[in-house]
């Protein structure tokens, strides 16, 4: 019973068991501790063509309001050639339709959203054959 | 297991031939997949769903024959052919277009046109039939307007076939029946496609594994190759199938014009392009699900967007001298030198960082000219 109750809390502290991670997603980088666990899942990025990211945030006790998604090429000293369109298609989720990475190579992307009034930013790295 | 000697000796001809073909074959592993990129060619015919006559074979027709018919210039004093020379891959073999004037940019071939998502060296159009509004009302080239378009149309041999495809001319507006005679003039461009070359035989064997037939491929343009794909960064930009990613780039090509003026690029075709009627977004698209009309919506401006231009494809660039966006360059060899000295001062001093001086050997340039031609060969 103990152990239940220990487990429980820290799947509430750590939004993972609330939340897991697909195998298959890149999880974010934030840039403060506390901010909640955060994930992108999308197909392979196809070269110089639109495509979505679906991105996810694990804590169902903070809601997650705006969000601002931009990427670049640090290496290459430029971003993308187009703005996305962003869409909240649940509680925490958000699909990012419309980015174009026009060069392999690796892509860092970046993610701004204000969770429960504070405001967060993430980033990933996604290369890019 | 052991082998008999007639077995044995079976088995060493055979290592010891693809042993040998694979010597051939010079690319390393991860070359091979970076090669793989560059194909299959040709790719699927897709048809133009923004022009309701892409794929008609009287559009077809009927397009190939007024590309070079003058009656599109206002005058009838030249035609589309009169600068893209089917004789000399659709282009002109000068620097600069001379239409009413000498105009500021090469004119381009118009190999391979069909679903690029921008046309013209900075992108003014999203569509085929777009573009073809440009020259066809740009007062320095066939200097038309949509009424004296109607009006040469009504009198025009091809008046018949035209409204075959569209219906009774004297009942549309002048500016329908403009833009219907650029989209007939889209479905006859659409369908130029450059065919197979040295470069993709060697890249389907590759694909299939065949060594053999791989090592066909000359030695000067596999390791041409290898500094395309590599050390060049020329696959960076001159990515996939048509070699171009479609997009836009700095080259370090000045776009400072004799008169004192400059050649805006990318940034003029953007302004351009989003304050045309014509658009995928627009009222004169065929296509009422306005696919594609995203790149449109939602097109960047950015600062480096000055003096930068589309990445033209490769494939036949080997017939279409001279080059780059004002024809400075009078051949190939002068590209690889371009790029191989590249004047860093040219470049945009808070724009991406990519080229670099390469450092080849006169012997590297040979080689990457030799691959440069064989996207031409076929």
């Amino acid at each position: 019973m103990i152990r239940a109750v220990v487990l429980a809390k820290f799947a509430l502290a750590s939004g993972a068991l609330a939340c897991p991670m697909p195998p298959d997603a890149i999880r974010l980088a934030p840039d403060e501790e506390h901010a909640p666990l955060a994930y992108a899942q999308m197909d392979a990025p196809p070269l110089s063509a639109p495509f979505a990211i679906t991105i996810t945030f694990c804590d169902p006790a903070r809601q997650t309001g705006a969000l601002t998604f931009d990427a670049l090429m640090p290496a290459h000293r430029h971003g993308m050639n187009f703005t996305v369109d962003v869409n909240k298609i649940a509680a925490n989720r958000f699909e990012v339709s419309n980015v174009v990475f026009h060069m392999p190579g690796h892509w860092e992307i970046r993610i701004e959203a204000e969770v429960a009034g504070q405001s967060y930013t993430y980033s990933a790295e996604v290369p890019l054959e | 297991m052991t082998l008999s000697r007639s077995s044995f000796w079976a088995f060493a001809w055979v290592l010891c031939g693809f042993t040998q073909a694979q010597a051939d074959v010079i690319l390393s592993e991860e070359e091979i997949d970076r090669t793989l990129r560059h194909g299959p060619w040709p790719p699927a015919v897709t048809l133009d769903p923004s022009n309701r006559v892409s794929g008609n074979a009287n559009a077809i027709a009927l397009g190939e024959v007024l590309f070079s018919d003058p009656v599109l210039s206002k005058d009838g004093a030249m035609s589309c052919s009169s600068c893209h020379q089917p004789g000399r891959d659709f282009t002109d073999g000068v620097a600069r277009a001379e239409g009413r004037k000498t105009l500021d940019r090469n004119t381009q071939a118009l190999w391979n046109l069909a679903g690029q998502r921008w046309f013209g060296w900075s992108g003014d159009s999203d569509s085929l039939w777009a573009q073809n509004l440009t020259p066809l009302l740009n007062p320095a080239e066939m200097g038309h307007d949509a009424h004296s378009v109607q009006s040469a149309f009504l009198e025009s041999a091809h008046r018949p076939e035209y409204e075959v495809l569209f219906g009774d001319l004297s009942l549309e507006s002048a500016l329908e029946t403009t833009v219907n005679v650029s989209k007939v003039l889209a479905a006859y461009i659409e369908t130029l496609r450059s065919g197979k070359t040295s470069f993709d035989h060697f890249r389907d064997a590759l694909a299939q594994g065949d060594m053999k037939m791989a090592a066909q491929y000359p030695e000067p343009a596999q390791r041409g190759l290898q500094i395309f794909i590599g050390r060049g960064n020329c696959a960076f930009c001159h990515s996939g199938p048509a070699f171009t990613n479609g997009e836009f780039h700095d080259a370090a090509v000045p776009y400072l014009l004799k008169q004192g003026r400059v050649d805006p690029g990318r940034a003029e075709g953007i302004d351009r392009l989003l304050g045309s009627p014509f658009t995928l977004n627009g009222d004169f698209t065929d296509d009422p699900r306005k696919s594609g009309a995203w790149a449109v919506r939602n097109v960047r401006f950015q600062h480096g967007n000055f003096g930068i231009f589309r990445v033209p494809t490769l494939r036949r660039a080997a017939r279409t001298s001279p080059y780059m966006h004002d024809g400075s360059l009078p051949d190939l060899a002068a590209v690889v030198q371009h790029y191989d000295k590249i004047d860093m001062e040219r470049l945009h001093s808070d724009g991406e960082a990519i080229l670099r001086p390469l450092g080849l050997s006169d012997q590297d340039a040979e080689n990457l000219e030799a691959f440069l031609k064989t996207l031409s060969d076929d």
